[in-house]
């Protein structure tokens, strides 16, 4: 190996093993590329802002002198910030050293010599592939106005303006569309540029010698023909001829079959990834939510507790492989992935974080079978998640159990005691269920003890429910229920209350409670 | 006083509906449609009849005495299920029925065909689901005191003339507290489905013919019971 192949090596070998290094790499990364990254929408805002200063700056300063510091500004501040932008995408697309110790380690394993020019034609030519894609080109296009000497070059704050591409989702999405349909669009642009062509010779041939045309020379012959076949029909050139005017027939025919052709494209590309793009969007939306309920296939009993959290504000994802489902769910406006919720793959491609974002999974799937396989599934994930469950036949039970399910539904069994209840005690039981219903002004509902409430409220006694207009039923203490607790009973940090009152009683009771500290 | 309890179909719903009623020591009643139903509630132990959904159900009123029977209307199907209701109904006026639909619009129809409740099985269960996530303390709270088989109860009583409860407002009452018991609400015979809850009827006085809702422990739920006699 020479001595600057080993340099090389020992170089990249440093760079990879430094923290610092590959820690800077990674925000950078993150901070240009990564649409997950929270901050990235920041970064994107200010370059935008950056960019629209840019654009208004050459409008106004096209009737109007500028002052020195916004030149200056424009010039060089603008351009720096770009330049330092450019080069720091070129430096995150890939990596060279990491490269390098790959094919190094590769050659010394089968013995080869390492062939360090090859390595790094390799890592070029990636370096070059970002340079070359089309977003860098505008990137560098859009530094050259810092070299405003060359006026020629100020025009090039117009690729500014398109930056704004590479920082708008929506209009990526466009053009990763219109890109879906490049065949077509070359097809076409191959027809319009056949029939521009020959239009403007024939109309060249017909009209330069006469003296009543306007059309003269070659390039107003092919700014007519295109002028004509683009419907927009202007007026300035007008074939006189026969001749002129048999091609201008022609011509006009095709110009309206081109309008069809492009029309038809792009709606075609649209329809085709309709679908992918609602995807792309509730994939997005759900790398920005922080806790939400994963509620697994969209059954008969899913869809109405889907209703019941979308109506009660609770943040919840749904994932459903049935299409028809997912259609039905979309019509709701629920936020729903096309995925099958027993495959790992799932939760990497969508990227949900069981361990961070999940707070609890819901299994309502269609079978007992889908629901072991997907609650395994999310176990080998996150052990340690909740999990709760429909139960469709009271035999599979001890195999939900087995499958790690924390909490079993078994609408049977709930149907069972509800009737025994009510026939016991009807009126009693109506009562409760007023007060379950949503419906209800007067509710039951928990109150948590924490560290804010335990400063100032050390015992049942000090948390004044007696004059609250409330009904404490008891208090939970570790799982453990106190019924009508006394007023010298001590409270504990995670205690929690169980009260009956009015809603917006229990809401300002329990305002009232955290306030008591300020 | 309930004693009887007739079970129409044999499905799982009806299993557990049975179960818990056996255990419970009352006499359930199986009505069965179809020949399989039939061997299942009898293999089960269960006193089972086959019979056909248009029947006179008079039987019902030969065997029973209807101010001691519920029914229960449990067949697999919705539109029988509904059938079923309305023809107990038009035969006995003052029986009491209890139907199990599939969904809330189903119970909506089991109710104007004469249901005195019907249970919606899907809306029950996402209640229950939805619930366990925004109030986990509360449901464990009430299949503690509904459900499982704890000393903590509900209970309800009629006032009756006699009760010292009569013709007091419900702010006045305090005897509730030398027996450890929690007053939730009343039910005003006079406001039929209509609860005024503790927290909100100061005003409210209290008839005969009222039921008060109570909760505490089952010794001094019998204790309370006495007092207000």
């Amino acid at each position: 190996m020479s001595f600057i192949s080993k340099r090389f090596v020992d170089l990249s070998y440093f760079l990879q093993a430094s923290k610092g290094y590959q820690g800077s790499k990674r925000f950078f990364y993150a901070l240009l590329e990564d649409q997950s990254y929270p901050y990235k929408k920041y970064f994107d805002y200010f370059m935008m802002l950056l960019i629209l200063s840019s654009v208004m700056l050459l409008i106004r300063g096209v009737k109007y002198p500028l002052p020195e510091y916004a030149i200056a500004y424009n010039d060089y501040v603008i351009s720096i910030i770009f330049l330092l932008e450019y080069s720091l995408r070129f430096w995150v697309h890939s990596s060279v050293s990491k490269a390098i110790i790959q094919q190094f380690e590769k050659d010394e394993l089968l013995n080869k010599k390492f062939r360090f020019s090859k390595v790094l034609s390799d890592a070029l030519s990636e370096k070059w592939r970002y340079m070359s894609s089309v977003f860098a080109i505008i990137d560098l296009l859009a530094i050259m106005p810092f070299f405003h000497e060359l006026r020629i070059l100020r025009l090039f704050i117009l690729f500014r303006a398109f930056k704004i591409f590479r920082y708008t989702k929506s209009l990526q999405q466009f053009a990763q569309v219109l890109a879906s349909k490049k065949f077509e669009f070359f097809t076409l642009l191959v027809f319009t540029s056949v029939m521009i062509s020959v239009s403007a010779v024939l109309i060249y041939v017909a009209e330069a010698n006469n003296e009543n045309s306007a059309i003269d020379t070659v390039f107003e012959a092919f700014y007519w023909s295109f002028v004509t076949l683009s419907t927009v029909g202007y007026g300035d050139f007008v074939p006189v001829t026969d001749l002129g005017r048999s091609v201008a027939m022609v011509i006009i025919v095709s110009g309206v079959a081109v309008l069809a052709f492009t029309t038809s494209i792009v709606v075609s590309a649209f329809t085709e990834q309709l679908d992918t793009i609602k995807e792309q969007k509730v994939v997005s939306d759900v790398s920005k939510m922080k806790h939400f309920y994963l509620v697994c296939g969209y059954s008969e009993v899913a869809s109405i507790v889907a209703k019941r959290l979308f109506k009660d504000g609770l943040p919840f994802v749904i994932l459903e492989n049935n299409y028809e489902r997912m259609l039905e769910a979309s019509k709701l406006k629920f936020p729903i992935i096309a995925a099958d919720p027993s495959k790992q793959e799932t939760y990497e491609t969508y990227g949900i974080n069981l361990q961070e974002q999940v707070i609890s999974v819901l299994c309502l799937q269609d079978s007992d079978v889908q629901t072991i396989y997907t609650a395994l599934t999310i176990r080998s994930i996150h052990p340690d998640i909740k999990i709760l469950s429909y139960l469709h036949e009271g035999k599979n039970r001890k195999k939900l159990t087995l499958a790690g399910i924390n909490q079993i539904i078994y609408p049977q069994e709930l149907i069972g005691v509800i009737s025994k209840e009510f026939t016991g005690k009807p009126v009693a039981f109506d009562a409760i269920q007023v007060l379950r219903s949503q419906s209800s002004d007067v509710v039951m509902d928990e109150i948590l003890i924490n560290s804010r409430i335990l400063s100032t409220k050390k015992s049942i006694g000090d948390l004044g429910i007696d004059t609250s207009k409330l009904i404490l039923l008891g208090l939970y203490k570790k799982s453990e229920f106190h019924f009508n607790p006394a007023d010298d009973m001590k409270l504990c940090e995670g205690d929690t209350l169980v009260v009956i009152g009015l809603n917006i009683i229990i809401e300002e009771y329990s305002l009232n409670l955290h306030k008591a500290t300020v | 006083m309930i004693k009887e309890v007739l079970v129409f179909g044999y499905n799982e719903y009806a299993k557990e509906i049975s179960s818990n009623f056996i255990l419970d020591k009352f006499d359930v009643h199986v009505y069965v449609l179809d020949e399989l139903s039939f061997q299942a509630a009898k293999s089960d132990g269960l006193e089972v009849e086959l019979v056909e959904l248009d029947d006179d159900w008079l039987d019902i009123s030969r065997n029973f005495n209807i101010e001691e029977v519920i029914c229960f209307c449990a067949l697999d199907d919705d539109a029988q299920n509904v059938f079923l209701t309305i023809s107990l109904r038009a035969e006995y006026k003052n029986i009491h029925i209890v139907a199990i639909a599939t969904s809330k619009d189903s119970a909506d129809k089991l109710r104007l065909a004469g249901a005195n409740k019907a249970i919606a099985k899907l809306e029950t269960t996402a209640n229950v689901i939805v619930e366990s996530l925004e109030k986990p303390v509360v449901v464990e709270f009430m299949n503690d005191v509904l459900y499982a088989d704890k000393d903590l109860k509900l209970a309800e009583y009629i006032i009756q003339k006699e009760s010292v409860l009569d013709k007091t407002y419900l702010h006045e009452i305090t005897l509730h507290k030398d027996y450890n018991i929690i007053i939730l609400a009343i039910a005003d015979k006079e406001l039929e489905a209509e609860f005024t809850f503790t927290t909100q009827g100061d005003k409210h006085c209290i008839d005969a013919g009222d039921v008060l809702v109570v909760m505490g422990r089952e010794k001094d739920l019998q204790a309370f019971e006495k007092a207000i006699q």
